[in-house]
């Protein structure tokens, strides 16, 4: 990432790195443009105890464009999670900002599973699995 | 409508003691007699179409009016003719007649339009920033009365739906502020390199400027942007958009803003003709005259379609129902119509490959030479009065239609009268289109005539007038069709209705029988200006033919119309 904004990846990275928040790690940034966090199950939510890996995929419209965020590994349950690890988040797509970050997505995701009331798939997970194989989740919307 | 039937009494005159006698059998025709026909063409045009304001100026006295009045255009229509017929009185001279007509607008004066509208209600609303007034006016599709009465209900309301929270639409930075470190790139500015809206959101020039011009790569939406913090609803005013990014990505951005101008008003729509930036603005809501935009393309403002066109006689609900009709059946329709003009003595396959309905057999090409009429196949010796007939191809014959099939049901009648109507209006269609092709090959005609016969230029206009006429004939006529399928069966509006049609048809095929003529058969100089002579009178008997059809049926045909 050869753009003026690989430092502000670069400065998010260090600060996740040096003081993580609580139940919030960087697993694997060894390429720039494409970082796996770890979250941890807020304590009192129904994920407590699990543990999920979120994968990040900046392009070089990062910060102005949203970057790609899917889970990875084993999704958590929960009506707005797809199996196939695609998140259905507003602020992931129409409603991204450039002053957003990577700490305030994982934030975000943390607070969306932690008001989850009941561990379902979407409705139409299946259908929507089968036509997102191999999709960005930014393309299937 | 009173000068309608003057036209048609003294048309019939014309055609006793003129034109059966001179035109027919091609021989140059003094059309002295014709003097008498400019009872139509010295009227100018608001009179023509003077009927059609009757019912719209209420509607716009109520509308625009402080906007449009020093463009009002009002005139005085000189009564040029002597009308003994009663029917004159309904006509007073010197009667005050609003003409308001339609406008064709480039971009600049888009530009000029909108900041009038935007200084306008500045005025009104002793707002004194441009910036806020055009978000508020997008916010509101550009109704300038909407705004003001939105504004004046609940200012804050409207304001903040708006994105406009406070009328002072940019922050200043904080006088005690050192360092600033921007959110978006993560760095540190002098506060001088920063900006931000009335929210107060602050980031570096930098980022602004990316961010903006991102939003624009993003298409027209882009006029709506707003702060990038997140759900800030606070909009991106034009100023900022000025000052924050390149004057290149600047002018895509005012594009939109013109584009959402044009978009956002019913009174202005861009001109459908494909690659046409102009656009034309018209007042009146029912306009069914059509508009020419400045490309040269005639339409009907309402339809705004570049396949429909002009669809005069028709009103567009018809031409809604007729195409609606036409999608329904046309499976049916051109299945029956394929491949299904024999020649009527011999059989033989006949293509159409001529605006003209004459049809010859080909004994070249291995027919029989029999001439007939593509619309009824009947032969057409009994379509002119050169060879004893006369012409009545236009008219439907419901009994004749009966006696063929006594058992015939009314379905079935109404499925061929249908047909009927429609083979005539995709005949005339595809004879338009041929036309049209013509019009393109004109110029190539034009230089062999040009080589042939030794003429001057001048000499060859008449062939670019012949097509221009023949290509308005066939549009009408196409949707004379339309009209004359919803026309009552049995009204007397349709006898005359079909009687006009017919002398348009049939003067409209003649004028093509003699373009299409090839230059081979031309043998000398002499017969060139005699084949000249013969277009031009019939480009100029079918202008009158045109004029008196559309005229008669917009004025409601039998005047009862106007009587009311």
């Amino acid at each position: 990432m050869a753009t003026r904004y690989a430092k502000r990846l670069q400065k998010e990275l260090m600060e996740l790195q040096v003081s993580p928040p609580t139940g919030i790690r960087v697993e694997e940034a060894n390429d720039l443009s494409r970082w796996v966090i770890g979250i941890d199950g807020t304590t009192g939510s129904l994920y407590q105890g699990e543990k999920f890996s979120l994968q990040f995929r900046f392009n070089d419209g990062y910060p102005l464009e949203a970057p790609e965020v899917i889970f990875i590994g084993k999704p958590p349950v929960h009506p707005h999670i797809y199996g196939n690890g695609h998140i259905c988040l507003s602020i992931l797509y129409d409603h991204w900002s450039p002053a957003l970050t990577v700490l305030s997505i994982c934030l975000s995701i943390l607070s969306m599973l932690s008001s989850c009331t009941e561990k379902v798939r979407p409705v139409d997970d299946s259908v929507y699995v089968s036509r997102a194989v191999g999709k960005s989740p930014k393309d299937t919307r | 409508m009173s000068f309608y039937r003057e036209r048609m009494s003294s048309g019939l005159d014309i055609k006793n003691e003129e034109l059966y006698g001179g035109v027919g059998d091609g021989g140059v025709v003094g059309f002295h007699c014709f003097s008498c026909w400019n009872i139509t063409s010295k009227m100018s045009e608001d009179e023509i179409y003077d009927d059609y304001d009757v019912d719209d100026d209420s509607a716009e006295e109520s509308g625009n009016e402080s906007a449009d009045n020093e463009e009002m255009d009002y005139e005085y229509s000189t009564q040029e003719i002597d009308f003994d017929d009663i029917h004159s009185s309904n006509r007073s001279i010197g009667k005050l007649t609003r003409q308001k007509s339609f406008e064709v607008l480039d971009r600049s004066e888009l530009v000029s339009e909108s900041r009038k509208l935007i200084k306008e209600v500045m005025d009104v609303l002793s707002i004194p920033s441009e910036a806020a007034v055009s978000i508020l006016l997008r916010h509101m599709k550009w109704n300038k009365e909407k705004l003001i009465e939105r504004f004046m209900d609940n200012q804050d309301k409207l304001c903040s739906d708006a994105g406009i929270p406070n009328l002072r639409l940019d922050k200043a930075v904080d006088k005690s502020l050192q360092k600033f470190s921007c959110l978006i790139c993560l760095e540190d500015f002098p506060p001088s390199q920063t900006f931000a809206l009335s929210c107060d959101h602050r980031y570096c020039l930098a980022c602004w400027k990316l961010y903006l011009e991102c939003k624009i790569g993003e298409g027209p939406e882009c006029i709506y942007s707003t702060c990038p913090a997140p759900k800030c609803k606070v909009k991106v005013h034009e100023d900022a958009f000025k000052k924050l990014i390149e004057s290149v990505a600047y002018e895509k951005y005012s594009n939109f803003i013109l584009k959402s101008y044009v978009d956002d008003n019913p009174q202005v729509k861009w001109c459908p003709a494909p690659g046409c930036v102009y656009s034309v603005r018209c007042d009146r809501k029912e306009r069914k005259e059509a508009v020419t935009c400045k490309c040269g393309f005639q339409y009907c403002f309402n339809c705004n379609d570049s396949e429909i066109g002009d669809h005069m006689p028709c009103p567009c609900s018809q031409v809604d129902k007729w195409l609606q009709k036409a999608s329904d059946e046309s499976e049916n329709v051109t299945w029956m119509l394929a491949n299904t003009k024999k020649c009527p003595e011999c059989r033989s396959p006949i293509e159409k490959n001529g605006g003209c309905m004459h049809m010859t057999c080909r004994k070249n090409a291995g027919g029989c030479g029999f001439e007939f009429c593509w619309l009824c196949r009947g032969p057409w010796s009994d379509h002119g009065s050169a060879t004893g007939g006369y012409y009545n191809c236009n008219k439907y014959d419901k009994s004749k239609a009966k006696e063929d099939d006594e058992k015939a049901n009314d379905a079935k009648t109404e499925l061929e009268a249908y047909m009927f109507y429609y083979h005539r209006y995709e005949s005339h269609k595809n004879a338009m289109k041929i036309a049209d092709e013509q019009r393109r090959n004109a110029h190539q005609k034009e230089q062999q005539i040009l080589s042939k016969f030794d003429v001057r230029s001048a000499d060859t206009k008449f062939l670019m007038e012949a097509t221009e006429q023949l290509l308005r004939n066939r549009r009408v006529l196409q949707y004379s069709y339309v009209y004359g399928y919803y026309l009552d069966k049995k009204s007397n509006e349709r006898n005359l209705f079909e009687y006009l049609q017919e002398d348009l048809e049939k003067h409209t095929n003649q004028l093509s029988t003699y373009y299409e003529l090839s230059l081979d058969k031309l043998d000398d100089y002499q017969a060139f200006i005699k084949w000249k002579e013969q277009v031009t009178n019939y480009t100029r008997i079918t202008k009158k033919f045109l004029d008196h059809f559309v005229e008669g049926v917009a004025g409601g045909l039998t005047g009862s119309h106007h009587n009311n």
